[in-house]
């Protein structure tokens, strides 16, 4: 086991590490501590209209997976019916994205039953869209490649820049990158706009299935039947519905923000303690982090659908 | 909300971006791939069931071809066990026939020879009376009359079925 790991292959690698560490020391090369902005940074002024760096890679993010649908379905004849059946045999690209779909079209189908053709493109879309834009704040260059902008205020620590580099010697009237791209799961109006269409949503299904009876989760009037004391608690119960609703957009929006803000501030400052290597086990977290966000969100989102047509607990019992 | 970066126009683009997203995955992704596998689960049914119908055919066309073997068998059994019968029936016919008219020939040549034998007999004995009669006349030298001949004949005659029975 141990002679195995002395191989010339990892000696040499060893030798690298130790002379990049060697190198980065003598000349100085230190790894800025980030700007940690909350909010997106706008990195394109149209007159009025601000583009954040945010916006930005969520339109990258479209365009992406646009791409990879126009590649996934190019070999897809147009009139199946009349297609040959040499023509429906998969293969390569498309064989992936097919697993994909029909991998999460079954999970939905499982939980969803006959709303499936309503969920499905919501939810599968929610994972697509969150997942690659969790994992694209991840590619190297996003959010240090950006614009060098004078620190907005003097309290903020900004650096000083060689030429096009920013260096790691804090002053007070310095540059602080402004990055062009940003995963847009970091950005709470992407995560919002997700819990918002979630939320929305379920109401939307709720009420297409139940009717008006949907209401009857919010406000149940029916415990008074029961006597006053469980007229109250019914109504209490459908206030804490109420509060919930609201709740989850709150906790939709925050747990995919946090978590993705936390793991890419985790990473720069690993960086910005140790410039290489240790950040390594905390990029494969941050990929395995992002992936189950994107489920956490997707499966939620479709937990809550589902719950939303199928009538209210007590409901059933009277 | 400032702080965190909440803004109304962002979070409306982003609506924005995640609807249109949503429909052009649907209509460039989602639908085409879903059709797709719908319709290539059919067709493996379909060729399933012809596979099932097709092997099934195969086995009643074999079941079918055992049969007329068989019966093709049995027929031919029955015909060679027909053609022997009857070339048995033939044989013991023609034996019949060979035996019948050899034991008709075998008669009637006993017939006949028993007819000759008969005849040449009384030709004989005719030569003999005349015989010896002739030796008779020889030796006594003169004729003898009719009655005497006649006499002398039966005699003789009657000696000679005596001695020759």
């Amino acid at each position: 086991m141990l002679k195995k790991l002395f191989t010339i292959r990892n000696l040499v690698i060893l030798l690298l590490v130790v002379a990049l560490f060697v190198v980065s020391g003598m000349l100085g090369l230190k790894v800025p501590l980030p700007e940690v902005s909350i909010a997106a940074e706008t990195v394109i002024h149209l007159g009025p209209i601000q583009i954040t760096n945010a916006l930005l890679t969520a339109w990258v993010a479209m365009i992406l997976l646009i791409i990879v649908a126009y590649f996934a379905t190019r070999s897809i004849p147009k009139d199946l019916s009349s297609a040959s059946t040499g023509d429906l045999v998969p293969s390569g690209f498309q064989n992936v994205v097919e697993m994909l779909i029909e991998g999460f079209h079954g999970m939905v189908k499982s939980i969803a039953g006959h709303w499936t053709p309503q969920f499905f493109p919501i939810v599968m879309t929610i994972f697509l869209f969150v997942v690659l834009s969790n994992w694209l704040g991840l590619i190297p260059g996003f959010g240090s490649i950006g614009l060098l902008e004078p620190a907005h205020n003097a309290e903020a620590t900004s650096y000083v820049a060689h030429g096009a580099i920013l260096t790691a010697e804090p002053v007070h009237d310095g540059y602080i990158l402004v990055p062009f791209f940003r995963a847009p799961s970091t950005d709470l109006n992407f995560t919002l706009a997700l819990a918002l269409v979630s939320v929305v949503l379920s109401q939307y299904f709720g009420i297409r299935a139940l009717r008006l009876s949907y209401f009857k989760r919010f406000f149940n009037f029916g415990g008074f039947k029961d006597g006053a004391l469980m007229g109250i608690a019914e109504l209490f119960a459908g206030l804490l519905e109420i509060i919930a609703e609201f709740a989850k957009i709150i906790s939709f929006s925050f747990r995919l923000f946090g978590n993705i803000f936390a793991g890419e501030v985790l990473l720069s400052v690993v960086a910005f303690l140790i410039p290489y290597i240790v950040s390594l086990p905390f990029y494969g977290l941050e990929v395995f982090v992002g992936f189950i966000q994107a489920i956490v969100f997707m499966m939620l989102t479709l937990v809550f659908f589902a719950s939303a047509t199928i009538g209210h607990g007590s409901e059933e019992h009277h | 909300m400032a702080n965190l970066g909440i803004n109304l126009g962002f979070l409306v683009s982003q609506l924005v971006n995640f609807s249109l997203l949503a429909v052009l995955l649907w209509l460039l992704l989602y639908k085409p791939v879903l059709n797709m596998l719908n319709q290539r689960k059919e067709r493996i049914a379909r060729s399933m069931a012809d596979v099932d119908a097709a092997r099934e055919a195969a086995a009643k066309a074999q079941q079918e071809y055992d049969r007329k073997i068989a019966e093709a068998q049995r027929k031919a059994q029955e015909i060679i066990g027909q053609a022997a019968q009857a070339g048995e029936k033939v044989g013991a016919e023609v034996k019949a026939d060979a035996q019948r008219d050899a034991e008709a020939i075998r008669q009637k040549a006993h017939a006949e020879a028993a007819q000759e034998k008969a005849h040449v007999l009384v030709e004989v004995q005719n030569q003999i009376a005349s015989l010896s009669m002739l030796a008779t006349e020889r030796v006594l030298g003169r004729a003898i009359d009719d009655d005497l001949q006649q006499k002398l004949i039966d005699q003789f005659l009657a000696e000679l079925g005596e001695v020759k029975p």
